[in-house]
């Protein structure tokens, strides 16, 4: 068997497995099995649960649980809530200001919490109602807060980011600083299309007749403050080269909890034992995922199909950007179907040594990657951020959610191409910040 | 590989809100409430309850390691920059309780549908079809738990029979970090059998 008749069976295998709606990781890990036995005989039963633990029980690994851990504490408590109020009280003298403040909170706390459904429903339960009522077209509400849910994994610190550099052995420091100016271009630009797009379907933007003084708009920052100074704290440790990103992580993560119960007064075993639930729960479904990509990425190299791929399309002499273009299809497709975590751990050991070998820079590309997944979470038919506003919104037609949402999805692509056009905008940060990559 | 995608189904649909929705909404962080799912019958097979106190119990002990690991990271950090002492045993300590806690907790996250799954074709099946699918699907996870419940077990026994180590001054028995993955691969094969009691129990 060829290899890539070979990996092109094991691909098809994987995909029938997923249609029965197994998990993801236990459709990997068994497609993986069958591959390793063809290839090495059912004496590879002895090696697979080394291959396993030794994938996932090393540092590295550890920042994942600690992440998520982070955002599911302020994730429970109503600083999503606060920090809505707060930016509002600053921006509704402004026109248009109720939209900024939507998408602007909705990318503070999606990069706070890392989560775009919790962004989603936080942001949207008090925005979207908020906006209908201000007259705003329903299209425009729920279309502005389901893609500003999105900036969660572009937005440092990111689960998404450090898997793509668990993945593939970049820099998660480096990885999460490439996020910033990308994610704060994607912001201004879904500001831009929200204030067009009510304006084309005949909003006018009044000012608001409700005056916030000086002192009520200072008095929600300090229950917002401090998350924000933690995650700086966190990031600034972690580029300092002070602490590994596990640890950065780990110290983050306890100060964000302590900080969650003193300043929300939540003093209660319920709800601490309920963030580590929540955590202990997203955690294993991310690792699994991630242990039984070690047994897909191995059954990958031996039946030689990661090579040859490799070989293959260095073979063909593609112009770099139609072989860009293929992977991006690719990508976004896959996205539609699969979960971030799950399209990274699979396709890195395929995609990412032709990527670099064409000449594109791994951080750069894991930037137009990411924003390839926030296109997937806001598209049928697993799409979860459109569950969410379903589910907050019930009384605004599915129908209108999703155009709502899809215009979005174009602004993310002229990102990319923007993106292409400009890779220093995901490039220049980690350059000045962290120095050029050796 | 590009466009495979498109293999696993076509998109189409609107999205509802349905049982699965809202259990992923809730396992995303999402406060549900009010719009929980009529629940099926309340009585579970006495083996089902067993098996899935047993899966809670070490789901708590998940939750507990992962406290664990999130203390002694600070600790780390706090002896080795403030005390400038050498950190012997922490760096294991976290990275084998992060591991434990992982396969501690696989088999509650199953009973709570909370790995992830593409689930929208089976979700458009109906009647005899689902039902086959809904079969292959929980057979196909307990085929893979039970693999690697024989793979762990396997290496655990090696590990224990020829006294390795790991590779640190903290030199601690390797079997030790093991032995809970091959417990979480056997939990995971536990609550696979109780799923498929489940299912069998809502068709009729």
């Amino acid at each position: 068997m060829t290899p890539i008749l070979a990996g092109s069976l094991l691909i098809l295998l994987l995909f029938a497995m997923l249609a029965t709606g197994m998990p993801i990781a236990f459709a990997l890990g068994l497609s993986a099995i069958a591959g390793l036995i063809v290839a090495k005989g059912p004496g590879v039963f002895d090696v697979l649960a080394e291959t396993v633990f030794g994938g996932i029980a090393n540092l590295a690994f550890v920042s994942i649980p600690m992440f998520v851990l982070m955002g599911a504490a302020i994730a429970a408590s109503p600083a999503g809530r606060d920090l809505y109020g707060a930016l509002d009280r600053w921006l509704n003298r402004v026109p248009g200001g109720l939209v900024m403040s939507n998408i602007g909170a909705c990318a503070i706390f999606a990069g706070m919490t890392g989560s775009s459904p919790a962004t989603c429903a936080a942001i949207g339960k008090m925005g979207i109602p908020e906006m209908l009522q201000r007259g705003y077209p329903a299209s425009v509400a729920t279309g502005s807060i389901c893609a500003g849910g999105t900036l969660g994994i572009l937005i440092p610190p990111s689960v998404t980011m450090i898997v793509y550099g668990i993945a593939t052995e970049t820099s998660i420091g480096r990885l999460f600083l490439a996020g910033v100016m990308p994610g704060l271009m994607l912001t201004a630009m879904f500001i831009v299309w929200a204030l067009i797009d009510a304006r084309r379907k005949g909003y006018r933007f009044d000012l608001a007749s409700t005056r916030f003084t000086f002192g009520e708009k200072l008095a929600a920052l300090p229950r917002v403050l401090p998350f924000i100074v933690i995650i700086a704290g966190t990031l600034y440790v972690l580029y300092g080269g002070i602490a590994t990103p596990s640890e950065a992580a780990g110290a983050g993560a306890l100060l964000t909890l302590v900080t969650v119960i003193v300043i929300y007064r939540l003093f209660s075993v319920r709800l601490v034992g309920g963030v580590f639930q929540a955590t202990m729960k997203e955690s294993v479904m991310i690792m699994m995922i991630m242990a039984a990509a070690e047994l897909f990425a191995f059954a990958l190299s031996s039946l030689f199909i990661t090579q040859t791929v490799a070989q293959t399309i260095a073979g063909l002499g593609l112009n770099k950007w139609m072989l860009l273009a293929v992977v991006n299809v690719f990508l976004l497709v896959s996205g539609m179907f699969l979960p971030p975590v799950a399209i990274i751990v699979m396709s890195a050991p395929l995609l990412f040594p032709i990527i670099t070998q064409a000449g594109f820079d791994p951080y750069w590309f894991a930037v137009v990657l990411t924003i390839n997944m926030e296109v997937g979470l806001i598209t049928p038919p697993v799409g979860l951020n459109l569950f969410v506003i379903n589910a907050i919104a019930p009384q605004i037609p599915t129908r209108e959610v999703l155009w709502g949402a899809l215009p979005y999805v174009l602004v993310m692509f002229l990102g990319i191409f923007l993106l292409c056009l400009f890779p220093g905008i995901a490039t220049w940060l980690p350059d000045v910040v962290m120095g050029p990559v050796q | 590989m590009s466009g495979s995608g498109e293999s696993v189904a076509r998109a189409s649909g609107t999205p509802s809100p349905d049982a699965a929705a809202i259990e992923a909404l809730a396992n995303a962080g999402v406060d549900i409430e009010g719009i929980t799912p009529a629940q099926g019958s309340k009585v579970e097979h006495p083996i089902v309850r067993g098996i899935e106190a047993v899966s809670r119990a070490a789901s708590v002990l998940a939750g507990a390691l992962l406290v664990a690991a999130t203390l002694v990271v600070c600790q780390m950090i706090f002896v080795r920059t403030v005390l400038r002492w050498n950190t012997i045993w922490q760096t294991e300590f976290v990275v084998y309780s992060a591991t434990a806690a992982i396969f501690l907790g696989a088999a509650y996250v199953l009973s709570h549908r909370g790995h992830v799954g593409v689930d929208f074709v089976q979700a458009k099946l109906a009647g005899a079809v689902r039902r086959w699918v809904d079969r292959l699907a929980l057979a196909l996870g307990l085929l893979f738990c039970a693999s690697m419940t024989y793979a762990s077990w396997h290496y655990l026994y090696e590990a224990w029979d020829q006294e390795w180590r790991t590779e640190t001054v903290w030199a601690i028995p390797l079997w030790i970090p093991i032995l809970p993955m091959f417990v979480g691969f056997a939990l995971l094969c536990l609550q696979y059998v109780a799923e498929l009691i489940k299912l069998e129990g809502r068709m009729r």
